[in-house]
């Protein structure tokens, strides 16, 4: 009970927070024709959800060593290779892009880039970089990033997320697809310090993809004489963000330093940040409570009580969702209200609150609270339709039953049995097991449970080799398209391969769209299609970022997308 | 001896031969690959699998596995970008290996004294303490003994530190846990052993000759009596030298254990591989060598 009580408290001072700055852009003058002047502080609308506010009076310069743990050793330290979030979150310390994620967490400000201008068709931006130096001392340059933007859509580097963030700039899908040679992507420099990008559509948030890891400049004498292995140590890994590599051993730990040359070193207030690899959450935990780290990640749920209990533990919404995929292609679950039958019948509130402790937030709708609409001036879901109301779950119940019973299995008569598919684990597993109960005694219906190892479930669920399935979606920058996209007819994580071409339709106009009202609508038009009308996905909760901090650390941050930020953290003597 | 050596080569030879047919074809069978994540597409997955030869037919690559791997090139690691299979077992089976040895020499020093203390204090209370003490210790799991530790020292009283290997105090808690099993077995096969020799003629005639104790101890009997223990040196010095996952996962060791593992979850096949022909080709020259020092312990063994 205390510890509820205590989430309820955390979440009203999060809301209260994102409320504070959003009055603060509200206030600020918009200037529509200048959107190199708002876009900074535009994003903090709905990306405030910094549990730690920056106190004024930082100590500068040399503070004390932070020891950090996120997660187990990251497939690659190379920006380009990443497709994960702690990789993610060292790129953010050890890279930076022409924009980057405010160290408080609270949305997007410049980086490399000092200033910039757009054309009027959305298309061509053109960015003018800072003075900075990279690790070894030499300027960065806009070479830099053509080099790092060409290789992330080079098909022999064989980039994971090259088709998702690569398609954005011009001729990135046919590059990738090897029809064009990786000299003509859409982007130019026009001199050392003049980048020139064209994008494939008018992208409103491409100042957020600008902060993300894929779009790190890189060194081309560093990555090129040393191929996949210039990540490895300090004397071939060079690096243009905040900090530099000193040592990074697999399995161990990355220690990352100030980088001196790097344009704002002056606000850096770490000596060192230790980002240690455990690949045992009581192992970090163990060295949490020993006092041997400061910050650990996504805690054991079974000690989110105790730690409560020792006000240690946080968490703030995540930009993501938990749902089922329904095989749209296999009948009974090709008709719609059995979908939605089976959907309405997910009692999500006892999910969340139950099942997760409330260390999660009940699903209303596919896209969750916290994304922010296409001119940053709001949150996305404030003002429109939900979907499921976890509140009203009798109401719920009588739905289902009437969309089942519409469906032509009243009661559950006739219904063949269903699998449920989801990987190994025990939260898995209880939320299976609380699926297979609602949609019995609400529905009447027989559903088996099937839990494999995760790689079996990810074949399995992209062959369609199943009934309902176990997903989740965490978002990659903070636009609801970066969740839309996944039920699009040609996605590749389309599992339940729903095709649609209405949502495809409003899906493409959005990407075409210049104004943002009209865009935003669109977007909203094609979560309608998705939920409201065809019932392709049953959602189940909005995923938060969990921690452990040692109460003595100050001065860092988290975004909603699920980075940490150590730039400015210190440990308060 | 010569001969025999030349022919458990040989046949050590066509035994990893099988072990690495079988586990190729095997691993292949499991559904799932390594480039497949929710967050990359089908094109990308494909682009990935062609740089890697993983859309050749499957005789194919085997084919080419065995080519590269007469060259001593064990392929790279998909799961971890840049890394070598030969390189990720060179730099981690040295952690876990000198872990394992401290284990393995904590184990002995221990266990051979108490197993013959048992033996020689046979049914007295001495013995039962041993005995009932090395049962228990038997029956603990490893990740029950490591946790348990873990949260002792390291969290409630915070006297040794948790992670990794950087002093000599980080040995403590891990080696404890890998050597507490092996010690207590080692303390009941070396307790009976004893007992079994204790009647023997030889025994009868060197305390006949008026030899003291200490001398029929080591001159005659523990050479006799230590050879069921060098038996199960073989196979327990083989898994202790290359890594326990559950310990090094606990410990937040860098070793070679975790990899046995994670490597067939992540199905990162090379990786696979190598960990499985590293561990075949340990296992066998350990029982090698632990048939060659029969002969030498006993002359009786002949080869």
């Amino acid at each position: 009970m205390k510890k509820i009580l205590s989430l309820a408290l955390a979440s009203v001072m999060v809301f209260a927070l994102a409320a504070c700055a959003k009055q603060n852009t509200d206030s600020a003058p918009t200037d529509t024709d200048a959107p190199a002047e708002s876009a900074d502080s535009a994003a903090a609308a709905t990306d405030g959800v910094n549990p730690e506010p920056l106190p004024a009076d930082l100590p500068s310069g040399n503070g004390t060593a932070i020891n950090v743990f996120k997660a187990t050793t990251p497939e690659t330290i190379d920006p380009t290779m990443n497709s994960s979030l702690d990789g993610g979150q060292y790129s953010a310390h050890l890279f930076e892009g022409l924009m980057r994620y405010k160290w408080d967490g609270s949305g997007i400000e410049h980086g490399m880039a000092e200033e910039y201008t757009v054309s009027d068709d959305g298309l061509t931006w053109t960015f003018k970089l800072r003075d900075s130096q990279w690790s070894d001392g030499q300027a960065v340059k806009a070479e830099d990033f053509v080099y790092a933007w060409r290789r992330l859509v080079n098909p022999e580097v064989a980039s994971p997320y090259a088709s998702d963030m690569g398609t954005f700039i011009m001729n990135g899908e046919k590059i990738i697809a090897g029809d064009l040679p990786k000299e003509e992507l859409g982007v130019k420099a026009l001199d050392d310090k003049t980048l020139e990008v064209t994008l494939q559509n008018p992208t409103s948030f491409f100042l957020q993809l600008a902060a993300f890891a894929n779009f790190s400049p890189l060194r081309e004498d560093a990555v090129e004489p040393n191929g996949d292995n210039w990540t490895k140590t300090s004397d071939t890994f060079l690096s243009n963000g905040a900090f530099k590599m000193q040592s990074y051993a697999t399995d161990d730990r990355l220690i990352i330093v100030p980088n001196p040359g790097y344009w704002d070193a002056a606000s850096i207030v770490p000596s060192q940040i230790n980002f240690f690899f455990l690949a045992d959450d009581v192992a970090a935990l163990a060295a949490f409570r020993a006092g041997e780290i400061d910050y650990i990640d996504t805690p054991p749920e079974e000690e989110v009580q105790a730690l409560t209990n020792d006000g240690l533990f946080g968490a703030v919404p995540q930009l993501g969702t938990y749902y089922v995929s329904y095989n749209t292609k296999k009948a009974p679950l090709d008709n719609v209200n059995v979908r939605k039958a089976l959907t309405l019948a997910i009692d999500t509130d006892f999910i969340a609150n139950t099942i997760r402790n409330g260390a999660v937030n009940a699903a209303e709708a596919f896209i969750g609270d916290g994304f922010a609409t296409t001119d940053y001036d709001s949150d996305f879901r404030s003002g429109w339709q939900t979907y499921v109301a976890p509140s009203d779950y009798e109401n719920n119940k009588a739905l289902a039953r009437q969309a089942l019973a519409e469906a032509g299995y009243p009661e559950g008569a006739g219904f063949p049995k269903l699998e449920y598919l989801f990987n190994d684990s025990t939260t898995h597993k209880a939320i299976g097991e609380a699926l297979q109960n609602m949609w019995k005694t609400v529905l009447g219906i027989d559903v088996e449970l099937k839990m494999t190892d995760w790689a079996t479930v990810l074949q399995d669920r992209r062959n369609g080799n199943f009934d309902i399935a176990r997903n989740g979606w965490i978002a990659d920058y903070n636009d609801p398209v970066t969740m839309l996209n996944l039920f699009t007819s040609n996605s590749g994580n389309n599992d339940g391969k729903y095709s649609s071409a209405d949502y495809d339709a409003k899906i493409a106009a959005s990407s075409k769209e210049a104004d943002p009202a009209k865009r935003n609508q669109l977007l909203h038009e094609a979560e309608d299609i998705l939920i409201g009308q065809d019932w392709a996905m049953g959602p189940v909760f909005y995923y938060t970022i969990t921690w452990a901090a040692n109460p003595k650390l100050k001065g860092w941050g988290v975004t909603p997308l699920g980075y940490q930020f150590f730039h400015k953290a210190y440990i308060e003597p | 001896m010569l001969k025999y050596v030349s022919i458990r080569v040989i046949s050590a030879v066509v035994t990893l031969f099988i072990v690495i047919t079988a586990t190729f074809f095997l691993m292949f069978l499991v559904p799932g690959g390594p480039f497949l994540s929710e967050r990359v597409n089908q094109q990308t997955i494909d682009l990935m699998n062609r740089k890697y030869g993983l859309d050749k037919p499957l005789y194919v690559q085997y084919g080419n596995y065995l080519k590269n791997m007469l060259k001593g090139d064990l392929g790279v690691s998909y799961k971890r970008r840049g890394y070598t299979i030969t390189e990720i077992i060179l730099e981690k089976f040295p952690v876990s290996a000198r872990m394992g040895g401290l284990a393995i020499l904590t184990a002995l020093i221990i266990s051979v004294p108490l197993g013959i203390l048992a033996a020689y204090k046979r049914n007295t209370p001495v013995d039962r303490v041993i005995m009932i003490i090395s049962t228990f210790g038997m029956s603990l799991p490893s990740f029950i003994i490591s946790v348990t530790l873990l949260y002792i020292l390291g969290m409630w009283l915070k006297v040794l530190p948790t992670i990794g290997l950087q002093t000599p105090q980080n040995y403590i808690m891990p080696v404890i846990a890998l050597a507490l099993n092996p010690t207590c077995y080692i303390i009941r096969l070396m307790r009976s052993s004893m007992l079994d020799i204790q009647g023997q003629d030889y025994l009868k005639t060197a305390r006949a000759k008026g030899l003291p104790e200490i001398l029929v101890l080591f001159k005659h009997a523990l050479k006799n009596a230590v050879i069921p223990v060098i038996t199960y040196l073989g196979p327990m010095t083989t898994a202790v030298l290359t890594g326990s996952f559950v310990i090094e996962k606990i410990f937040s060791i860098p070793g070679l254990g975790k990899y046995f593992i994670d490597s067939i979850s992540g199905r990162d096949y090379p990786m696979i591989m190598g960990t499985t022909i590293f561990f075949a080709a340990i296992l066998i020259a350990a029982n090698l060598i632990v048939d060659i020092l029969y002969s030498v312990m006993d002359p009786r063994i002949q080869y």
